[in-house]
């Protein structure tokens, strides 16, 4: 009853966390810092397939469909202008820092000016059942199955992608070491611009998601702190670690909100994060990483 | 410890993520000597002198200084008890011109608590002192006249200098230096030379180099270890470690 | 022109823009001299308004006591907050400081009662004259200024440069890195005072990370390293907007512009490393006596 229904709650809500959070993640391993714009690719491509949606009225997998390539497309865009030149110039990590900061708040900016601040909602319904589970009755909404489906079979190709590709492979050899793999002959440009294509990929199915759950609005990008948190949790710099902190922090949050509201969920989150990073920064499953001397 | 000893390594060691990097090593460093060490790159060098200046923790064994044990204090107390280094990347302050890289280092050892700070005479008795002393540091490695200067306007070897002058500023007991001449052009290696003869004349503190420049070594060394996968080869005098036969097999195609 | 100058559209100018650039000093403590980042530094302006606010609004005490119990509760914070991100890897201290600024909005929307939750807190007296406003600005600036040459400051900058190479010299990484992040939110809590008491109301939503990140942004385009960038920087990006009030949403995206060019092309920041001295002002007069005094 109850816990069932937390539990199938708190998983698809993670599921989608985990699509953020291994967004996150990715760019991470890969350049090595928080791209904070991460949430400026979720609110822009979730605005997208809105458009798709509601004004040029196309079905739900087809606006999802259009907010995919547009996701990737903004990524490569991204790192283009904000990125690129910092990486070529062997910038310091400050700067990729506040560069996607910056970017972040642009697209946030930008969205803000031509939606307004208007909650807009996507014109699907899902709908939903009863089901007996265990003697008890649960609802089930279509729609967290379908978020929790599509994050597991998003995840699934992104694990062959990494796995089992050429290309999959040039991307963890970037993560290891960049110079080396300029070394072996990778086209490094090229693999990070495939990196952030899928980055914002992911942005974009977790930002449609979450605008069909949530409604629309032009700080939507900034559930971004979850996925990160959810990197911590699970320890950054490890995919994996990604998607159990995300699935944790999902658990907790449908828990926290059924509990004690969401008024002071905010700070009861911030103190569990206080309490991973002080007692276990190396997160669940990741791996730390120091400066050499 | 006999009276002479300044620095006693007893067996330290140091893994990382299962390579031993350092494999019980122990040495023992005299006032005014100066100990070199050698060895192919990986050998660990490095990593024992982070071991001796509490960059790294050690894994097992112990550090003395003078009678004190510092095995894995603060890093930051061990440079104040007196172990002093340089580093194989230069690592000066940018953002500070060389005269106030060099009173970074004094800061520490002329602190003033904000009862002493009130008095405007006492502070300014302090920081003269400071003054004169990065006067005289800055003389001996010939960098007074680039004092207001930014150590990126200075050419590589004096970057060098200044990062051992900083050191110096510390007042230590232990001076280490990692690979000073690494980069330098002949000239600059030879002026390296002097500079560090002219420090074992003036001042008591032993002195631990690392280098892959053979000449730097023979010509300072009274005693040389030689590293090896983290293990010690050979600890001797130059003649002895010319001509050890394991040295010669583990340096083959790499002498200088 | 006396009429402009006491005219309220005037004080607003000198002193919403007096607010920032105390507050982008206090960041400039923190990031540009010992290179942390927060994200969260809204928090701190946050607590100086409402604790002085709340003071003022339901007791009788005098303006400055309240000031300086805001003060007070803004360093104990600030050194609370301050204990976990001295230990932290930079990432991490702008997610805890981001965390603590969402943690303190949240508190204030719950204690309705005392702080008047998410509709905010209203019937602050007027205590901001512009005089006030500008006397603090330069007062603030002369110790910032202080404190950049200061042992302290050097140390902060060692810290930013190399902080394993600043550890190897002595210098007590952690302890400094306390004491200027206290410095820092003390600075911002002050900002926050200032703005309260001149616009009469606050409300949670008014101090969330984007203020954070633009006050970042501002010291980046001054110049990382120089207070007087610093300074310039957030008086010209939020005087002059300020001025034009109705390109308030643009004004945002303007700024975003601005620092992906700068960082794209000019990453040290309009000023770099370079900081104001009177000696400027020799120069310049050198320059218009002409060449007599000049050896060629």
């Amino acid at each position: 009853m109850f816990i069932a229904e937390l539990l199938f709650y708190g998983l698809s809500l993670g599921a989608v966390y985990s699509l953020i959070a291994v967004g996150f993640a990715l760019i991470f391993n890969i350049l090595k810092f928080s791209n904070f714009a991460h949430g400026g690719f979720i609110t822009v491509t979730a605005y997208v397939g809105y458009i798709a949606a509601s004004i040029w009225q196309l079905p739900f997998w087809a606006a999802l469909l259009v907010a995919i390539f547009f996701g990737g497309i903004i990524g490569v865009i991204s790192e283009f202008i904000a990125f690129r030149r910092i990486r070529n110039t062997k910038g310091p990590i400050i700067y990729y820092f506040v560069s996607s900061i910056t970017l972040g708040i642009l697209l946030e900016s930008l969205i803000r000016i031509f939606f307004g601040t208007t909650y807009y909602r996507y014109p699907y319904d899902f709908g939903g059942y009863l089901m007996n589970v265990f003697g008890n009755m649960m609802w089930i909404s279509y729609l967290d199955v379908y978020m929790l489906l599509v994050s597991l079979i998003t995840l699934a190709i992104l694990l062959f992608i990494l796995y089992k590709t050429k290309i999959g492979l040039a991307i963890r050899s970037l993560a290891s070491d960049v110079d080396t793999a300029k070394l072996m002959g990778v086209d490094v440009t090229r693999i990070i611009q495939i990196v952030f294509f899928v980055a914002g990929v992911l942005a974009a199915v977790s930002g449609v998601f979450l605008a069909i759950s949530y409604n629309l609005y032009p700080a939507l990008g900034q559930i971004v702190v979850k996925g990160f948190i959810a990197s911590v949790i699970g320890g950054l710099g490890s995919l994996g670690g990604a998607v159990i902190g995300a699935l944790l922090l999902g658990f907790v949050e449908i828990f926290l909100l059924q509990t004690i509201g969401s008024g002071f969920s905010p700070i009861v989150i911030f103190i569990i994060m206080l309490v991973f990073l002080l007692f276990r920064p190396r997160g669940i499953a990741g791996v730390y990483v120091d400066t050499k001397a | 410890m006999s009276t002479n000893e300044v620095l006693k390594a007893v067996k330290i060691s140091k893994n990382f993520g299962g390579i031993q990097a350092v494999d019980n090593f122990s040495i023992s460093l005299k006032k005014g000597e100066i100990t070199g060490i050698i060895g192919p790159n990986g050998a660990g060098k490095t990593t024992i002198f982070n071991l001796i200046s509490g960059i790294c923790q050690i894994d097992e064994g112990k550090i003395f200084l003078e009678d004190k044990e510092i095995t894995n204090m603060k890093q930051h107390k061990i440079a104040r008890a007196g172990i002093a280094r340089t580093f194989q990347n230069i690592r000066v302050f940018e953002s500070l011109n060389v005269i106030e890289n060099i009173f970074t280092a004094l800061d520490p050892v002329y602190d003033y608590n904000f009862a002493d700070s009130i008095s405007i005479k006492k502070r300014r008795n302090i920081e003269n002192e400071k003054h004169n002393i990065a006067e005289k540091l800055l003389k001996i490695v010939g960098l007074w006249k680039y004092k207001e200067k930014k150590p990126k306007n200075l050419a590589y070897g004096l970057q060098r200098k200044l990062e051992i002058a900083r050191a110096l500023a510390l007042n230590p007991k232990v001076l280490l230096l990692d690979e000073p001449a690494a980069g330098l052009n002949p000239k600059e290696v030879s002026g390296l030379i002097d500079l560090i003869k002219n420090l074992r004349e003036n001042y008591s503190f032993s002195i631990m180099i690392i280098e892959h420049r053979m000449e730097v070594i023979l010509n300072l060394c009274k005693t040389i270890c030689v590293q090896n996968f983290g293990e010690t080869l050979a600890i001797g005098c130059p003649d002895e470690i010319v001509n050890n036969e394991k040295v010669i097999e583990a340096y083959l195609g790499e002498a200088e | 022109m006396i009429d402009f100058l006491l005219s309220r559209y005037f004080v607003s100018i000198i002193t919403f823009t007096s607010v920032t650039v105390i507050a982008v000093i206090g960041i400039y403590i923190l990031t540009g001299l010992t290179g942390l980042f927060s994200l969260g530094h809204g928090a701190f302006m946050a607590i100086g308004a409402y604790v002085a606010g709340v003071l003022m609004v339901n007791t009788n005490i005098p303006f400055f006591l309240a000031v300086i119990i805001a003060l007070l509760v803004s360093l104990i914070a600030g050194a609370v907050i301050a204990l976990p991100c001295i230990k932290l890897r930079r990432d991490y201290i702008a997610l805890v400081t981001f965390g603590f600024g969402e943690a303190i909005t949240a508190f204030l929307r719950q204690t309705a009662t005392i702080t008047g939750g998410a509709s905010g807190l209203s019937g602050i007296p007027a205590k901001t004259t512009p005089v006030l406003a500008i006397l603090s600005v330069i007062v603030i600036i002369i110790i910032a200024r202080k404190f950049k040459f200061s042992r302290l400051g050097r140390q902060c900058l060692a810290i930013r440069n190399d902080e394993l190479a600043a550890k190897s010299m002595g210098i007590n990484v952690a302890k400094v890195k306390f004491k200027a992040f206290m410095f820092s939110s003390a600075v911002v809590a002050y900002a926050g005072i200032l703005y309260a008491f001149y616009t009469r109301y606050v409300d949670p939503g008014m101090f969330g990370w984007t203020l954070s990140a633009e006050w970042l942004i501002m010291v980046f385009v001054g110049g990382v390293n120089s207070l007087t960038g610093a300074v310039l920087a957030s008086v010209f990006l939020s005087g002059i907007p300020e001025a034009l009030r109705f390109a308030a949403a643009w004004r945002v995206v303007l700024y975003s512009l601005l620092i992906l060019m700068i960082l794209n092309f000019r990453p040290k920041g309009i000023f770099g490393d370079k900081e104001f001295s009177f000696k400027h002002f020799g120069m310049i007069k050198k320059y218009f006596k002409g060449d007599e005094g000049n050896v060629n």
